[in-house]
């Protein structure tokens, strides 16, 4: 059995040790926020955060994380700094199809909790592992930098 | 069923190693859960601290196998041109997990720590217990780690613990070089890259280190097409350098594959070399 906190609380699972951490998400806890793109580790729409870093859950086996904590997007929904991605990206018009948004809003969490006023070039740099192919990144890059500026202090 | 094991200690993992039955170690995982290639029992070593320490002596640096990407970008240790690799490999997501030791394990012909480390000479560190249960500690150059294609100089019973580093290797150079070619500019597996360490003394090529990736089935390097260079006057490069390239365009075999062809990836390694030697004409 592995344990580990899922969206703050205490879970186990007892899949093989080398299930992707994607199908303990979506299947055993029906966190489907997570998307399955590429699994290999190339598109980011997978991504989580574990221990507050990004990873692409598609390629991390579930034995890595015992005992860490995980954030899906539905956990990340309940927090302030969530309510301002939303509105930036929706403000931006960053969202088409959706599939690769739970990925880059989390993309975009993890750098602005490093960096709370970041240059374009680190926004790029940031979602680099994040697939989009609607909006032509443009839109998204704006509404990561709308989001520096709406969540002052929050980062 | 997979029977995953979870150790503290580099110890506590030897112990596992030196059981009978089949295992193997996962790091950050991020070749092994594409591959899908596992043994029976899986040896999870991301958790142990031991395995993430990065330090220095006047001497050497001592990377520990476990560090992944990330803390070594950020760490001022690390050699400037490892760390400008690094932050061309895969994405921010993957940097996060990866580890070096990974890298060096999975020997990959495109695996893009290596050739920086075959041109630092970089040692690997390897550690085993024995039947009488003492703990043996083995260092062996890179270059004689990486048999081929995937292929490691580990025995069932060994792990790699840390790669060291010789600060002559990359320090009092004049300049180091790093490119790599890849499809896009991240989450790309290198079409080629090329590293180059150059020291230059009242004008004179007093060493030179160069490595090809990704042209090979290993990191490519050859003291004897070094050695061309080493002794020539700055003023007389020119002169040297079709004896270089001449050398290299012969010692560089490369293949086609689905990310580009044999043709592309010699022209592009010979440019890149031209590019390095005389760069700072």
């Amino acid at each position: 059995m592995i344990e580990f906190i899922l969206n703050g609380n205490l879970v186990s699972t007892n899949s093989d040790a080398t299930t992707r951490l994607l199908d303990v998400l979506r299947n055993e806890f029906n966190l489907t926020g997570t998307k399955e793109g590429c699994g290999e580790g190339e598109c980011g729409a997978c991504s989580v955060l574990i221990d507050g870093d990004l990873v692409t859950s598609c390629i991390t086996a579930i034995g890595s994380i015992k005992g860490k904590t995980v954030v899906t997007i539905e956990g990340f929904r309940e927090t302030e700094q969530y309510k301002v991605l939303e509105k930036a990206f929706a403000k931006a018009g960053a969202v088409q199809c959706g599939f690769c948004t739970p990925g880059m809003i989390l993309a975009a969490h993890a750098l602005l909790s490093k960096k709370s006023r970041p240059t374009y070039e680190d926004i790029r740099e940031a979602i680099s592992g994040n697939l989009c192919r609607c909006t032509g990144y443009n839109m998204i890059v704006d509404a990561i930098m709308i989001a520096s500026k709406e969540g002052k202090g929050l980062w | 069923m997979v029977k995953g094991y979870y150790p503290k200690t580099i110890n506590e993992v030897l112990e596992i190693l030196s059981m009978e039955e089949e295992h193997m170690l996962i790091c950050g995982g991020s070749d092994l859960m594409v591959t899908k290639k596992f043994a029976q029992n899986m040896i999870f070593i991301n958790q142990i601290e031991e395995l993430k320490e990065i330090k220095e002596d006047s001497n050497k640096i001592y990377i520990g196998a476990g560090c992944v990407y990330k803390e070594m970008i950020d760490n001022e240790i690390i050699p400037e041109v490892l760390r400008e690799a690094i932050k061309h490999i895969a994405s921010p997501a993957i940097r996060n997990i990866a580890s070096i030791g990974g890298n060096i394990c999975n020997a990959s012909p495109a695996g893009d720590t290596l050739p920086v480390l075959y041109a630092m000479d970089a040692i690997i560190v390897k550690a085993f217990i024995n039947k009488d249960g003492n703990l043996y500690i083995t260092r062996v150059p890179i270059c004689d780690f990486i048999l081929g294609v995937r292929k490691i100089a580990l025995e069932k019973n060994e792990m790699v613990i840390a790669i060291e580093i010789d600060k002559e290797s990359y320090k009092n150079m004049t300049y180091s070089y790093y490119k790599k070619v890849g499809g896009r500019k991240s989450s790309a597996i290198s079409k080629l890259s090329f590293v180059g360490l150059m020291k230059i003394e009242n004008n004179i090529i007093k060493d030179v280190k160069m490595a090809f990736g990704a042209v090979g089935p290993t990191a490519l390097r050859s003291r004897e097409g070094e050695k061309i260079l080493i002794g020539t006057k700055i003023s007389d490069i020119e002169e040297k350098k079709e004896a270089v390239i001449n050398f290299y365009d012969k010692l560089i075999i490369p293949i086609d594959d689905q990310r580009s062809t044999a043709k592309y990836r010699k022209k592009a390694c010979l440019n890149l070399l031209n590019d390095f030697i005389t760069y700072k004409n």
